[in-house]
């Protein structure tokens, strides 16, 4: 083919191509059109919104005229936390918190799971049934397990938890669960890991059935014990799983809301706050629209990158 | 003989710690069925009780059913997570079609922001989602629950769908082709048939989640007889005192569809749950 010929046929070939994706375009809109729609409008669009709503000061009533006022919703929550009871004061405590979340749940679920999936896959018989009763806390209703949770955390002695306790002779008197700030978070915590543990289970028991048996075998010739065989072999073949896990169960912590919602409101005094139940609140309680959204921008980029991170631990995982 | 012998105390002592850890597990479900049989009122049983004792008392149940409006939130929940489902099954499954048989340019970074949007807790989008519903009027309104359930499942339902879609071989649609049918025909007829578990495992995900739903419900309904199950649940609960036997026999009735799908699909659930992310807030 000549030169000329070649410039030709690729000039000819852009003319096509722009002919051709709009072609493609037309016949594939009715299949993904309402779907890209919806999408845009109802999930892209709204994290934008979320921007223009944090740097105005956005109200819902109508004949409002939202003013620009800059930077002043991230700046108070930012900035000037050292002053007790200021908003930058409670949005820290709930950013806090979420951070704490993340480095208790995260390990107590994965620890867990993998304790409780390791020993379903060691047993004979039995193995769905346990798996069933294991996953029937992921599977009830949010609200229904708080209410649960609200009752066995009571403060009275009648409260399931302290009577086991006081039964128990590790305390002498009734402890108020969720009225105090750190035992109100471990109770959250507890809650988390209670109701997640059974789908790290699950996550974990079916990427042991995919661990080949000789592994086990070979290790089990030279001599290797129980413990030596899950360090060596069980704990490195799980790995690309556990890292699955750790980002999905992060993004879960960075996530928690109905638990603080239902249990402690955020109480006492924002002592049990976190990001997103404190930008709900200061947003349909307070109707600080605009503060709200501001808080929910930090949130949003803070769980972003975080999970960004994660996922460039893992595929450094998986080259090596 | 001796290492059966060996292998058999390992499998007694392996049931005996997981039977240690279900009770942990279960015990606070169980003190939930239990208490929903007790005629206990506002004051709760001291000592707690773990395992129920006869005589049930069922009238906590009767109570609660017959209390103000439950029925109608029962009508409310059923109708509103039929209705989301259905939707939610039809707007995925077709633009789950759209992204696995069709070439168009920008198709892969469509479905990128798609992914980058499922790593974003979506309760963050609340507060501007609404007022955007606001404003097209729909506050308070069933439809606007709707469309931010079907916007809501898009991302998610087409990642989860397409990888299912892509798996089913082209030559099975090129005999409807070649009887003159359109690309609507092979969806029908075709992948949809073949995709009935994945259709099923989403289903049951999408119905038991707009069943328990809240917080949509919480910030868009305003209207009492509007409301749904898990928002009446907490009408149950008092100011200072609640009766937790009455709270606790509503729960159930609230949790006895999911459980039945869940015992029913137990097989279904656990294959979606390993292959999907499931991150529920």
């Amino acid at each position: 083919m000549t030169e000329v010929n070649r410039n030709k046929v690729k000039k000819k070939s852009i003319k096509k191509r722009l002919n051709k994706g709009t072609k493609q375009w037309l016949e594939v809109l009715p299949f993904i059109g309402i779907g890209i729609i919806l999408f845009s409008v109802l999930v892209l669009f709204p994290q934008i919104k979320n921007l223009y709503m944090a740097i105005t000061d956005y109200s819902i009533m109508p004949g409002h005229v939202n003013t620009f006022v800059g930077l002043i919703n991230f700046k108070k929550a930012l900035f000037g936390f050292s002053v007790p009871g200021s908003d930058s004061y409670f949005f820290w405590i709930a950013f806090r918190n979420n951070i704490l979340a993340i480095l208790v749940t995260v390990p107590g679920q994965l620890v867990l799971g993998l304790l409780v999936a390791v020993l379903i896959n060691g047993v004979k018989y039995g193995k769905n049934i346990y798996k069933v009763l294991f996953y029937l806390a992921v599977i009830c209703d949010w609200v229904v397990v708080s209410n649960i949770f609200n009752y066995i955390f009571q403060s009275d002695k009648a409260g399931l938890v302290n009577y086991l306790l006081i039964k128990a002779h590790l305390i002498s008197a009734p402890i108020a669960w969720l009225q105090n700030a750190w035992t109100a978070n471990a109770v959250i915590w507890i809650f988390c890991i209670w109701k997640g543990v059974g789908w790290v289970m699950l996550i974990y028991t079916a990427a042991l059935q995919g661990i080949s048996k000789d592994l086990y075998e070979a290790a089990q010739i030279d001599g290797a014990n129980v413990f030596q065989q899950f360090f060596r072999i069980t704990l490195p073949s799980l790995k690309n799983t556990t890292f699955f896990l750790i980002i999905n169960l992060t993004i879960g912590a960075m996530g928690i809301f109905i638990q603080v919602f239902l249990l402690t409101q955020g109480g006492p005094i924002g002592t049990t706050d976190v990001l997103i139940n404190y930008s709900y609140t200061r947003a349909f309680k307070y109707f600080e629209f605009g503060y709200g959204a501001a808080v929910s921008i930090l949130t949003g980029l803070f769980v972003f990158s975080l999970s960004m991170t994660c996922k460039k631990y893992m595929r450094y995982g998986q080259e090596n | 003989m001796k290492i059966k012998k060996g292998k058999t105390i390992n499998q007694l002592i392996l049931h005996v710690v997981l039977i240690v850890l279900v009770i942990v597990a279960v015990v606070p479900m169980l003190s939930m069925v239990t208490n929903s049989l007790i005629d206990e009122g506002f004051i709760m049983p001291d000592p707690p009780r773990i395992l129920p004792q006869v005589p049930f008392y069922f009238k906590n149940y009767t109570e609660a059913w017959n209390g103000s409006n439950f029925k109608t939130y029962f009508v409310n929940s059923v109708i509103l997570a039929t209705s989301g489902t259905i939707i939610n099954i039809i707007v995925s499954t077709i633009t789950a079609y759209g992204f696995s048989r069709f070439e168009f340019p920008g198709k892969e970074k469509i479905f990128n922001i798609f992914l980058l949007t499922m790593m974003i807790p979506a309760m963050l989008a609340i507060i501007p989602q609404y007022t955007i519903i606001n404003s097209l009027g729909l506050v308070d309104s069933y439809y606007g629950i709707l469309l931010l359930y079907a916007a809501g499942c898009v991302a998610g339902n087409t990642f989860f769908f397409r990888g299912f879609f892509e798996s089913i071989p082209k030559e099975l649609e090129e005999s409807v082709v070649i009887d003159g049918g359109n690309r609507w025909h092979v969806l029908r007829n075709v992948i949809l048939p073949l995709s009935k578990p994945a259709i099923g495992t989403m289903t049951i995900f999408a119905f038991t989640g707009y069943w328990g739903d809240l917080f949509t419900i919480l910030t868009f309904i305003k209207t009492e007889e509007h409301r749904t199950l898990p928002v009446a649940l907490q009408l149950f609960k008092g100011q200072h005192n609640t009766n937790y036997g009455l709270l606790f026999a509503a729960s159930i009735i609230v949790l006895v569809p999911t459980v039945v799908i869940f015992i029913i699909f137990q097989k279904q659930y656990m294959k979606q749950g390993a292959t999907d992310g499931a991150v529920k807030g």
